[in-house]
């Protein structure tokens, strides 16, 4: 083994004094000045609460603090001066009005040394301004004993996934932002409401046209402040430079985003105050508040300032402020350390891909942002995610393909459009959407969070807000509707009583065939199904009912015409996406049933079950031959790929085919997966493939670990045929996508085979085939397991090595020793 | 299982790898063919030698379930009481196989297999997508010597070049010269092997004569074929400078007959120790085993030697794996 060393991790490079400085003040962390960690502000009344963990309940590491959290939030909260009549406003009003206050009047606001940009805090937790009685039934229906909190963590700890109505996850209409400018929504917002009757004025619509109107005031006034700090800092400003910077930042502020944006340096400021307010107005930093195609909506406005003369440096050195602006985000739970839930916020941008008619997009934006990236990483956030297309100019190829060299992990996701585009086809026509996505406008399509596809400006889909646990319908076939093994209480100990609420599919050892059993699965997934629809929508008709979001309202087409919040099923294009976790886990083990009791019949049922129940120990040779006689996923053979096929037509027909939440939105699959198939391997019994209990379960659409034997493109053509290969005349030019969301896959490969400039070539020749046989999007990991080891034992000289964990990225360093094994045993294709 | 399959509808191959990068130019599938008529004592690929098949051991995946044991009806196998290895009689082993599919562990394997001609094809094509989008992707046989299986080959390339793939021959040169022109008719590229320039030594150490290696070369210009010079860097073996020079000398004279366009680039092939376990299945030694990779400056100097002779230095490369660099660079 050799050790490289720290030396060979990538740096950041080609920095301004001006950036370094931003750089270096943003990484020394809870030391400094002043921070964006979460702040909490409350109406004053005695019942009020601030946090809302309803956008939490996908994430299971944090259950056991919602209490923490709440009591903590509650206790430090700041009181806000409430005005008369208050309480009189609709919820939805009351929420515009108090979160406005308190951006612009409570919130402190700061401008950084030579920083270009202004917009520093927006982490905020605010009241959720419920009068008393709508609390208590809100806290009723959530901590009571039947209440939806509970049956929350019991779906979680029975290993069924995890689900609940989480915000962010989709790309505002901000290209309409930069265009017209808030004056312009405020404009058509008071015409709605001018077409009321008086009935509607008074009801609910008329109650949230006047939160939007409220909300759409936010960023105006928040500018405005921000002009005034700027101005009030260049009064005692000495240098000239600094001065004419801070002038000109006013004056931008004073125009933007209130009204439309007229060169690159107000676009990038009216996008970033108008982006961080959708934090503020949500509670929530980050998760998936996306910029959408960065690259096309801000060329007009990088063509009139390089026409007016402003420099290619200066243009990065704003976009560089912008970055730096993005990473505050991480600040909301600074002093906890950015491990775990802060790991991977995701406001991704998506650059290049496909235009009309097929043409391609790429621009001289799209490469000046990737230099900003290149110059920048490591670093965490924005996420850029690269649109490839069968037309990617070479160029760009080579610009990322050297990119990948020089990093540790792909500083970027890379989505491929032609078999996305297929899958937002297949649900305009499965989703009932077709007036909104069609073949002439599909390619406006971007990505949110990590690679979950959606259109831009109309469309919240849910993507991250039911994960389900695939490989536990396979678990309830062999038991008959029941756990395996019984919950024990994390708290007390005691082992609680066998769940038995599945439907009983008949005594699988009575079955005679591998139809049989495949028939009980299908059953068990419909059940399954059921299971996390219904829970889901209990979550989802609460915030419907008390978290109101008026401000992202604005920024999302639907809400003002159907005079609708968001959360209440506003937008144009709606969907909850069902993330199916453990794919290959439950693919292998079907597999592995057929091939180990009815193809060889290597053991019985009964035997197999025991071996099951006994988490495999005292059966290693049926492991054995689990693991390495039984077919597997992912290995580009005909015979196990067709039933992944199989399987994932199953579960995707019966997403489809489920009722609409109380909000109007229907459901649709994907695969994302974020890091439950690591903490879930922990909850769910050994499987027929081989897996025991405690051990990850396969990710995403990725084969099980260590399947793919047979190298990069087998794993990818196996991929491809899972999502539904090709077929002519269907989907996007013969391609075809079950998966409209979209699915995450990951190949790690050695740095070694990109060293050569010759190799460079051959990869972008994978990268072009991936195009044609290969998923929806590709995460690369480039890193030897050396290097990993070293990092692992000497953490601090490795603080700022870069992996791509699934879905977002992380800093290898702050993850946890299990997923940092699974990371270096990942690295299956370090010899090609 | 047949006794003698080679024509041309089966083959005997060893393996086959997807997304080579390292058996020719661009991204490639790469086909070994089992059976070799030399025996370089540090060949990487022993168990590509023989012809027929082999049974193997694996220890580390051996979870001593002693399943094998029962399924042998020749009495075969026999486990070491206290180290519980598994030691397998060649007398007695008739390769049927009957141990490798109940093996759970996929410890006992059997090295080579009889592949028809349209499997084979279906496989390769799998990676079309790729290979196609790279500059010169193809398919390349490997070895063992490919060529000793020409009326496959040939046919195998023939094909693959009509689904637009590019092919490449990896061959040792020695085989009858009949076998390597039909194995090369429908070769876009040969990989060629000069790995000693001493005649008396080559015959001594490889087994098989250089002027049948030399006279196949020669053919292979004639036929205008594209090729690379490959020399494996082999410590105590081929890596003197006066065996270096020699084969430049060599490659120099068919430069006096031929212009020096007859061969696209030399690449000098630097030894790599990761095949030692591979003899100890094989319950061969090793010759090289304990030898450290070599150093990058060393390989420099070859490079330097056979440039100062007069070969053109962007035709010359060293390849392969260094000491300096560390292992994981393959």
């Amino acid at each position: 083994m050799t050790k490289k060393g720290a030396d060979s991790i990538k740096k950041p490079r080609n920095l301004s004094p001006r950036i370094q400085w931003l750089h270096d003040y943003y990484f020394l962390g809870s030391a400094r000045k002043w921070n964006n960690e979460h702040v909490s502000f409350s109406t004053g009344v005695p019942w009020d609460v601030q946090y809302n963990e309803l956008n939490y309940y996908i994430v299971p590491e944090t259950y056991a603090f919602f209490q923490t959290f709440r009591a903590a939030y509650r206790q430090t909260a700041r009181i806000v001066p409430i005005p008369e009549g208050f309480w009189n406003l609709s919820i939805a009003e009351r929420r515009a009005l108090f979160n406005k206050m308190v951006m612009v009047s409570f919130l402190p606001q700061e401008i950084l040394t030579g920083d270009l940009i202004a917009g520093a805090r927006f982490n905020i937790h605010t009241s959720a301004c419920l009068a008393k009685q709508e609390q208590a039934a809100r806290d009723k229906a959530i901590e009571g004993k039947k209440g939806v909190r509970k049956a929350v963590f019991d779906f979680h700890y029975h290993g069924f996934g995890n689900c609940g109505p989480t915000s962010g996850h989709l790309v505002p209409g901000y290209a309409e932002i930069l265009k017209h400018g808030f004056k312009k929504t405020y404009g058509e917002l008071v015409k709605a409401y001018d077409l009321l009757d008086e009935a509607q004025r008074s009801g609910r619509q008329g109650q949230q046209l006047r939160a939007m109107l409220i909300a759409c005031e936010m960023p105006r006034d928040l500018a405005f402040v921000y002009a005034c700090l700027a101005d009030s800092i260049a009064e005692r400003e000495s240098d000239t430079t600094r001065v004419a910077e801070l002038r000109q930042m006013a004056e931008n502020l004073r125009r933007v985003p209130w009204e439309g944006a007229t060169d690159f340096w107000e676009a990038v400021q009216a996008l970033w105050i108008t982006h961080m307010l959708v934090m503020s107005d949500e509670n929530y930093p980050g998760p998936g508040v996306s910029f959408g195609r960065l690259d096309q909506y801000l060329l007009p406005y990088w063509e009139k300032s390089k026409a007016d003369g402003m420099s290619r440096e200066f243009a990065k050195e704003i976009l560089k402020c912008f970055w730096m602006h993005a990473n505050t985000a991480y600040d909301s739970m600074i002093r906890v350390g950015n491990q775990g839930i802060t790991a991977g916020f995701g406001q991704l941008l998506s650059l290049s891909g496909m235009g009309a008619g097929g043409t391609d997009l790429t621009n001289e934006l799209t490469y000046l942002i990737l230099e900003v990236i290149d110059e920048l990483s490591p670093i965490l956030e924005p996420k850029p995610n690269i649109r490839l297309h069968k037309g990617s100019p070479e160029p760009l190829l080579d610009t990322i393909v050297e990119m990948i060299g020089n990093s540790q992990g792909a500083p970027f996701l890379l989505n491929f459009d032609e078999r996305s585009q297929a899958g937002m086809l297949e649900q305009a026509e499965k989703g009932e959407c077709s007036q909104f996505i069609t073949q002439s406008n599909v390619h406006e399509y971007a990505s949110v969070g990590c690679l979950e596809n959606t259109m831009v400006g109309n469309d919240r889909s849910g993507t991250v807000d039911c994960n389900l646990n695939l490989a536990k319908a396979v678990e309830l076939v062999f038991t008959q509707g029941k756990d395996m093994h019984p919950v024990v209480d994390q708290i007390t100990g005691q082992e609680e009583p066998i769940l038995e609420d599945g439907p009983d599919t008949g005594d699988p050892t009575k079955f005679s065939t591998f139809e049989q059993f495949w028939n009980a699965f299908d059953e068990q997934v419909q059940f399954c199904i059921q299971k996390i629809t219904a829970l889901y929508e209990r979550g989802e008709s609460l915030r419907a009912l008390y978290h109101p979001t008026p401000y992202l309202s604005t920024l999302v087409k639907g809400c003002m015409e159907k005079a609708l919040d968001v959360t209440q099923g506003g937008a144009e294009i709606g969907f909850v996406t069902i993330e199916a976790i453990a794919y290959a886990t439950a693919v292998d083990s079907l597999l592995a049933v057929k091939h180990l009791v009815f193809d060889k019949k290597i053991c019985t049922m009964e035997q197999l079950i025991l071996a099951l129940k006994d988490n495999w120990s005292g059966h290693e040779t049926l492991r054995a031959y689990a693991i390495n006689k039984a077919p597997k996923y992912g290995r580009d053979e005909d015979a196990a790929d067709a039933l992944a096929l199989k399987v994932m037509k199953l579960w995707t027909k019966k997403t489809w085919d489920c009722p609409p939440t109380g909000t109007h939105r229907r459901f649709r699959p994907g695969m994302l997966s974020w890091n439950y198939w690591v903490g879930d391997g922990y909850i769910l019994a050994a499987s027929a493939d081989g897996r025991p209990k405690g051990q990850f379960l396969s990710n995403a659409v990725c084969p099980s670990n260590g399947a793919d034997v047979k190298g990069p493109t087998s794993n990818a053509n196996s991929v491809g045929k899972a999502l539904g290969g090709k077929k002519p005349g269907s989907g996007w030019q013969g391609y075809v996508n079950l998966l409209p969301n979209g699915a995450s896959h990951t190949i790690t490969f050695n740095p070694a085979f990109v060293k050569k400039s010759e190799n460079r070539a051959k990869f972008k020749a994978f990268l072009r085939g991936y195009m044609e046989n290969g998923g929806t999007a590709l995460q690369v990991n480039m890193l030897d397991a050396d290097t990993l080891r070293d990092a692992q034992a000497d953490p601090e000289a490795y603080r700022d090595l870069l992996v791509r964990v699934t879905g977002y990225n992380a800093y290898f360093t702050s993850i946890g020793k299990e997923l940092q094994d699974e990371v270096i045993s990942r690295l299956s294709h370090s010899c090609v | 299982m047949m006794k003698n399959p080679v024509n041309h509808a089966h083959a005997r191959i060893l393996d086959i790898q997807r997304m080579s990068t390292e058996d020719g130019p661009g991204l490639r599938t790469t086909v070994f063919f089992k059976g070799c008529a030399l025996s370089c004592p540090w060949c990487h690929n022993p168990e590509s030698i023989a012809f027929d098949q082999q049974l193997e051991w694996i220890e580390q995946r051996c979870i001593g379930c002693h399943t094998c044991m029962e399924a042998c009806m020749k009495s075969a196998l026999s486990v070491d009481t206290k180290t519980q290895k598994i030691s397998i009689s060649r007398q007695l082993c008739d390769t049927c196989a009957a141990c490798v599919d109940v093996c759970p562990s996929n410890a006992l394997k059997l090295i080579g297999c009889t592949v028809g001609l349209d499997d084979l094809c279906g496989e390769l094509l799998r990676d079309s997508a790729y290979l196609l989008n790279s500059a010169d992707g193809g398919i390349t046989a490997s070895g063992g010597e490919a060529a000793l299986q020409s009326v496959y080959v040939s046919e195998l390339f023939e094909r693959m070049r009509k689904a637009g793939l590019h092919t490449a021959l990896d061959t040792s040169g020695y085989c009858p010269t009949h076998r390597l022109e039909e194995a090369a008719r429908h070769a876009d590229l040969i990989m060629y092997d000069l790995k000693l320039a001493d005649a008396k030594k080559h015959k001594q150490m490889v087994g098989g004569d250089l002027s049948v290696v030399l006279d196949n070369l020669a053919l292979l210009i004639g036929m205008g074929k594209r090729i690379w010079i490959r020399t494996p860097i082999i410590p105590g073996y081929t890596d003197s400078v006066e065996n270096v020079e020699g084969i430049a000398r060599i490659i120099l004279e068919f430069c006096l007959l031929h212009g020096q366009d007859w061969f696209e680039r030399w690449e000098l092939c630097a030894f790599n120790n990761l095949c030692s376990d591979k003899y100890s299945r094989l319950e061969k030694t090793w010759p090289l085993a304990g030898v450290p990779l070599m150093d990058e400056h060393s390989l420099d100097r070859l490079v330097e030697a056979v440039v100062s002779l007069g070969l053109p230095p962007e035709k010359i490369s060293w390849t392969g794996m260094t000491a300096t660099e560390g292992q994981q660079t393959c």
